[in-house]
């Protein structure tokens, strides 16, 4: 139902604006420079020419279909302009404009919900940041990121969104979508959840919500969903849910209680930004598994207990190497280095000693954990190798200079996704195997 | 509906706990041996019956939290105290008493609600009158199944007791699941009740009883 939302053939910028510190001219020339291939119709009543662009004094002048309109004019016009995208027979809009429920204006907001049931406009916003489907080149949002990825990123708070998105490029891994979602006046978590998991460019659903409409349909959305879905939701403290009330007048509700319907419906929940990317990072291209044997090898003996405390911590219990593991890896293990769980191969590791170490372990466990902690050149190269052999393997990399960059990089642009500390490679292994429980 | 919620919403008022009881025992939810008193003869029968000590309390229909206006006497050992406890209780209270035994066990938290946003929820955790403080809950979503419940339970602390801890002798956890199964079935089927508090619900080592129930509508 929301294909053309999404992936739409002819879009109206309405509000569309020559002055280029205005919303109206950055998303424009977003979506242009973001080189969108469908139709653009600007829509300002001055007429003239923006960016090169015809400019329509309504999207009723417009003499061919439309499939989304994005607007950004003030929050008054807006009851207008969804009139007449209802007689143009437009069905979706992307409502940028902020001024309705969160600054008190619910009456303005139920108004446009009206306007929008009554022509069956489904509407994303208003009060949001408007959406960026890389996959489509449509970038009808801001900064501008054309990056091809796999997560599809579903947020209530723009900045939120867009920090996820700027990461996600940096590690140049990408996202498939980008939807504000703002007050959520109708399209909501559980539209999202149904429509990507039907979207054959994402692989994981990232979610910021301050609050969950129904829960009951939460639920059974997530439950359906094949793919899995990482949510963030804050006001988990009785003032932050007070903060929830003047953000975007969600209902923070029970803390508890969502916690529970998360646990029911395979989701898996964030506790932090950090860890909204991290997760949906990882679901992205690692697979979960089960067990419970978990091999760390790391280089460097702090960031190998940094690990073993937050396995388990979590209720991940880090096994004892036992004697057929010693036995197969003590002409690998350097001598002064520790054959146990981590296995401590110490700073003179080699990227080879890793590889070795797992081509002669990986019958015996169920994941590995490599903490590359030095200046470890072709680490990439030798943890594709590793990853071949078909055990989730999750890396950090720290401390590694130049060389870590370089290998980092090198490792994203194959697929396999690092994190910065050992701590953050240890919670996604957590999340990973958790969610093979569900 | 069950027909004790449709009588308490007809007539405004809460459900007394000797109703409350009897309508866990519609869902097979074990509750604690009891008997309802008017009279201070009644009282005397009932708690020789029982076996002395015994616990007395206050019937009430406005769902107040019994303890907190000293409307539970614990461990009676005799009748002069029981007379006693039977006279401060009614000068409370006119609905009577209800007499039970006194045990002693694992106190445990069993509840439920209804959440504005998911429905009906089910909790299970320590019990007794710290359970805010200890805060070993678990929640779930209703309905639940046995094995959504026996996960649960492995998720509190109190688990650990009830698996055997000291000279503590291991509980059967799968009669502990089956109530909370049994409490979603009333969650689910009677939506009007706001609230359900069974605290505490003691783990003997002969099984599991509801020692305390109150339902607010």
């Amino acid at each position: 139902m929301l294909e053309k939302m999404f992936y739409p053939e002819a879009v109206a910028v309405i509000g569309a604006s020559a002055d280029p510190r205005k919303l109206g001219h950055v998303v424009l020339k977003n979506i242009v420079e973001g080189g969108f291939k469908g139709k653009i119709y600007p829509i300002n009543p001055k007429g003239g020419e923006i960016l090169g662009l015809k400019v329509y004094k309504s999207v009723l002048e417009v003499p061919d279909e439309i499939d989304l309109a994005v607007i950004i004019v003030p929050a008054k016009f807006v009851p207008d302009v969804m009139e007449d995208l209802g007689k143009k027979g437009v069905k979706n809009a992307v409502i940028i404009t902020g001024g309705f429920r969160e600054a008190g204006n619910e009456e303005l907001e139920e108004k446009v919900v009206e306007i929008a049931r009554k022509y069956g406009i489904r509407i994303v916003g208003p009060n949001c940041q408007g959406i960026n489907n890389t996959h489509h080149n449509f970038c009808a949002s801001w900064p501008l990121i054309t990056m091809k990825g796999k997560i599809a990123i579903a947020s209530q708070s723009g900045t939120v969104a867009a920090a996820m998105a700027e990461w996600s490029q940096r590690d140049g891994i990408g996202f498939s979508t980008f939807v504000s979602l703002g007050n959520k006046a109708d399209v909501d978590e559980v539209d999202i959840i149904n429509f990507f998991s039907e979207d054959e460019n994402t692989e994981v659903i990232a979610l910021y919500i301050e609050g969950v409409r129904d829960g009951r349909k939460f639920m059974e959305a997530a439950k359906k969903c094949k793919k899995p879905i990482v949510v963030l939701k804050p006001g988990v403290t009785e003032r932050g849910a007070k903060a929830v009330q003047s953000h975007t007048k969600s209902m923070a509700g029970r803390n508890e209680v969502f916690d529970a319907a998360c646990k029911q419906s395979g989701v898996i929940r964030a506790e932090n930004l950090e860890e909204l990317y991290d997760f949906a990072k990882a679901f992205a291209y690692l697979k979960p598994f089960k067990g419970d044997r978990i091999l760390i090898v790391t280089s460097s003996g702090g960031s190998g207990i940094l690990a073993v405390d937050v396995l388990e911590s979590n209720s991940v219990k880090v096994f004892e190497a036992d004697e057929e593991i010693k036995s197969r890896l003590k002409d690998i293990v350097p001598p002064h280095g520790i054959l146990d769980n981590p296995i401590d191969l110490t700073g003179d590791a080699t990227a080879e000693m890793y590889l070795e170490v797992a081509k002669a372990t990986h019958d015996l466990v169920d994941a590995f954990l490599l903490i590359f902690g030095d200046p470890i050149e072709n680490a990439a190269d030798a943890t594709a190798e590793i990853v071949k052999l078909g055990k989730t393997v999750v890396v950090a990399f720290l401390g590694g200079g130049d060389v870590e960059r370089r290998e980092v990089e090198k490792m994203h642009s194959y697929g396999i996704p690092v994190f910065p500390t050992p701590e953050r490679a240890a919670k996604v292994l957590v999340a990973l195997r958790r969610w093979s429980d569900a | 509906m069950h027909e004790i919620i449709e009588r308490a919403l007809k007539e405004k008022r809460y459900p007394t706990e000797p109703e409350c009881r009897k309508m866990l025992e519609d869902y097979n939810i074990p509750v604690l041996d009891y008997r309802v008193a008017k009279s201070e003869e009644e009282a005397v029968e009932a708690a020789e019956e029982l076996g002395y000590p015994v616990v007395m309390k206050i019937v009430s229909s406005k769902g107040v939290h019994k303890s907190d206006i000293g409307g539970v006497v614990l461990d009676i050992k005799s009748k002069d105290e029981l007379i006693n406890s039977f006279k401060k209780l009614t000068s409370l209270s006119s609905e009577g008493v209800l007499i039970s035994p006194m045990v002693r066990g694992i106190e445990l938290f069993v509840g439920a609600f209804q959440d504005e946003q998911f429905g009906g929820v089910v909790a299970f955790g320590t019990g007794g009158k710290f359970v805010e403080v200890y805060k070993d809950v678990s929640y779930r979503i209703t309905p639940i199944d046995k094995e959504e419940a026996l996960r649960m339970i492995k998720e509190t602390k109190v688990y650990r007791i009830l698996s055997g801890y000291r000279d503590e002798k291991p509980r059967d956890i799968e009669k502990i699941a089956e109530l909370l199964v049994n409490l979603s079935r009333l969650v689910e089927e009677n939506p009007e009740i706001k609230e359900i508090d069974l605290n505490p619900t003691f783990s003997l080592p002969e099984g599991v009883f509801v020692a305390d129930a109150r339902f607010i509508l």
